[in-house]
């Protein structure tokens, strides 16, 4: 538990957890600008709460909600402003849009491809997905994370690889459930 | 197909593509101007650290204070009841009007006044009161015929009325009960001179306020009164048979509603403006027959000598122990909802 003022504790925190919290976040919002906010919010959050940080195992959840809900509240005034701006849905705005043939032929790398994807996914599958196969949290740590059932949990993750394989930007990629993913589905 | 492993993979290679997070230094830069006094681990300097839950910390911590001043000051303005017990017995005076606020036990007699519903409505000329009471008496079984006549010439002389009448004047089961209905503005004098009839046992009165239900037949038979003088007129005009008979339909049924409305208005006042007194009559031997037996009396006596002790404590100890207690009280309930507070607080916030 980080219980000190000491700001070389906040260091050790950033070194441990700051990149993998950064591209969490990356993979959330896509917006660099709003990732900077975001992960420097969560942080803050982390070192103004660090009393109450839970120690082993929970820490990691822990860590990850505070990034998710830093990352939420970044959408949601982005939703505000982009109201003001023109009825367009906030995370469209943080998500490019779909590229055209001609900028799918330039998008060769395949991990363009699938941040692009996974940020046209809808937000409420996107956080899951990103904590299991990125973060690598449990379903059950992911609950705690975004605070919903272990069974919502599945579901979304299943309807978040469900659109992925759908998509035509990944259609390339086979990225149709597992046999395990499939079972699940049944 | 690919597996979870794989698909894993995948992400993470498009999150490593993510270019190095640099901008950690602003993050210890913002927390290095956060930091200014050191750490202290109680719950209070913790909601410090942070405004909004400080904020709602002490706006926690200043309704519970708020509440307990209230409680405290209603308490002290109307004396405790187990303070009112401590009294020595007092004689019920026969005769003597009966004022009534509290529950209490003097004597082995019983008096309640429930005034829940119309404490303050009893003070507004406006508020339509039901009033009911309940008077158990024991008579000697000589006198319960005359008991019954003077409790019908008291009903009588306050301009009432005796509703019901069920007493055995012979046999084993002597006694029964007299229902009085006498004029609100009676009532008490009609208690005062039941009550001078025996000996007293049991006294409750009832106030109850119908202000609002009142109001709320008015309204109602206003509104179908309407409905029926609107359903009279589609009549006049009514074409054809079958028009007829449906409009006729529908002010049978409205007229229906208001005769069940109306019926329910003249009940209602009639027992705001009367109010019924029941009086219950006992011989001797029936409460000699039910009295307690000794372990029963000796467990009262105990409880008695109890309350007695508390109250007299209490009333030694006076202001002080009060005000220690609700100190202490106090403070057990700043801390542990500023704990609780703090706890909701740091959920929500983090």
């Amino acid at each position: 538990m980080v219980t000190d003022t000491n700001p070389g504790e906040l260091e050790e925190l950033l070194q441990q957890w700051y990149a993998p919290a950064y591209r969490t976040a990356a993979l959330l919002l896509g917006d660099a600008a709003k990732v900077d906010d975001a992960v420097q919010e969560a942080f803050l959050r982390l070192w103004r709460f660090r009393d109450a940080l839970p120690e082993g195992d929970g820490l990691r959840p822990w860590i990850y909600r505070v990034v998710v809900n830093a990352c939420y509240s970044s959408a949601r005034t982005e939703t505000r402003h982009a109201g003001r701006r023109a009825p367009q849905d906030a995370l469209d705005a943080v998500v490019s849009s779909d590229p055209t043939p001609d900028e799918l032929a330039d998008q060769r790398d395949r991990a363009s491809l699938v941040r692009q994807a996974i940020l046209s996914l809808p937000a409420g599958l996107r956080a899951p997905l990103v904590l299991r196969y990125y973060a690598g949290l449990s379903e059950k740590e992911i609950a705690t994370a975004i605070r919903r059932r272990p069974g919502t949990v599945k579901s979304r993750l299943h309807e978040a690889r469900r659109l992925l394989a759908n998509d035509p930007r990944l259609a390339h990629l086979g990225l149709g459930l597992s046999s395990s993913g499939q079972e699940e589905a049944k | 197909m690919i597996t979870d492993g794989e698909f894993s993979a995948l992400i993470a290679e498009a999150a490593e593509t993510i270019p190095e997070p640099t901008a950690a230094d602003a993050i210890l830069a913002a927390a290095r101007d956060e930091i200014d006094p050191p750490s202290v681990a109680s719950p209070i300097a913790k909601v410090r650290r942070h405004p909004r839950g400080f904020a709602i910390s002490a706006l926690g911590a200043a309704a519970v204070l708020a509440i307990l001043i209230t409680v405290a000051v209603s308490s002290s303005s109307s004396p405790p009841g187990i303070a009112r017990r401590a009294l020595p017995p007092l004689a019920l005076g026969r005769g003597a009007a009966p004022a009534f606020d509290e529950t209490q036990t003097m004597a082995g007699v019983t008096k309640v006044k429930d005034t829940s519903s119309a404490s303050s409505a009893a003070s507004a000329g406006s508020q339509k009161i039901i009033t009911t009471g309940t008077l158990s008496l024991v008579v000697h079984e000589s006198a319960l015929g005359h008991v019954v006549a003077e409790l019908q010439a008291i009903a009588t002389s306050l301009g009432g009325y005796v509703s019901t009448s069920n007493v055995a004047l012979a046999g084993s089961s002597r006694g029964g009960t007299v229902v009085l209905g006498v004029p609100a503005g009676e009532f008490q004098k009609a208690v005062s001179e039941a009550e001078s009839l025996g000996t007293l046992k049991h006294l409750s009165t009832s106030a109850t306020d119908v202000t609002g239900q009142v109001a709320d037949l008015s309204a109602q038979v206003s509104a179908l009164e309407a409905a029926r003088t609107q359903l009279e007129a589609l009549f006049a005009r009514a074409g054809t048979i079958q028009a007829l008979l449906s409009v006729q339909n529908e002010i049978t049924s409205v007229q229906s509603q208001i005769q069940q409305l109306q019926a329910q208005q003249r009940v209602l006042a009639n027992e705001i403006s009367f109010s019924s007194l029941t009086v219950a009559l006992a011989m001797p031997s029936a409460t000699h027959g039910s009295a307690p037996g000794r372990f029963s009396k000796a467990w009262h006596q105990a409880v008695s000598h109890v309350e007695g002790g508390l109250a007299t404590l209490l009333a030694d100890s006076g202001i002080v122990l009060f005000s220690v207690v609700l100190l202490v009280l106090i403070g057990l309930l700043v801390l542990f909802g500023g704990r609780l507070l703090w706890s909701f607080v740091r959920r929500r916030l983090v």
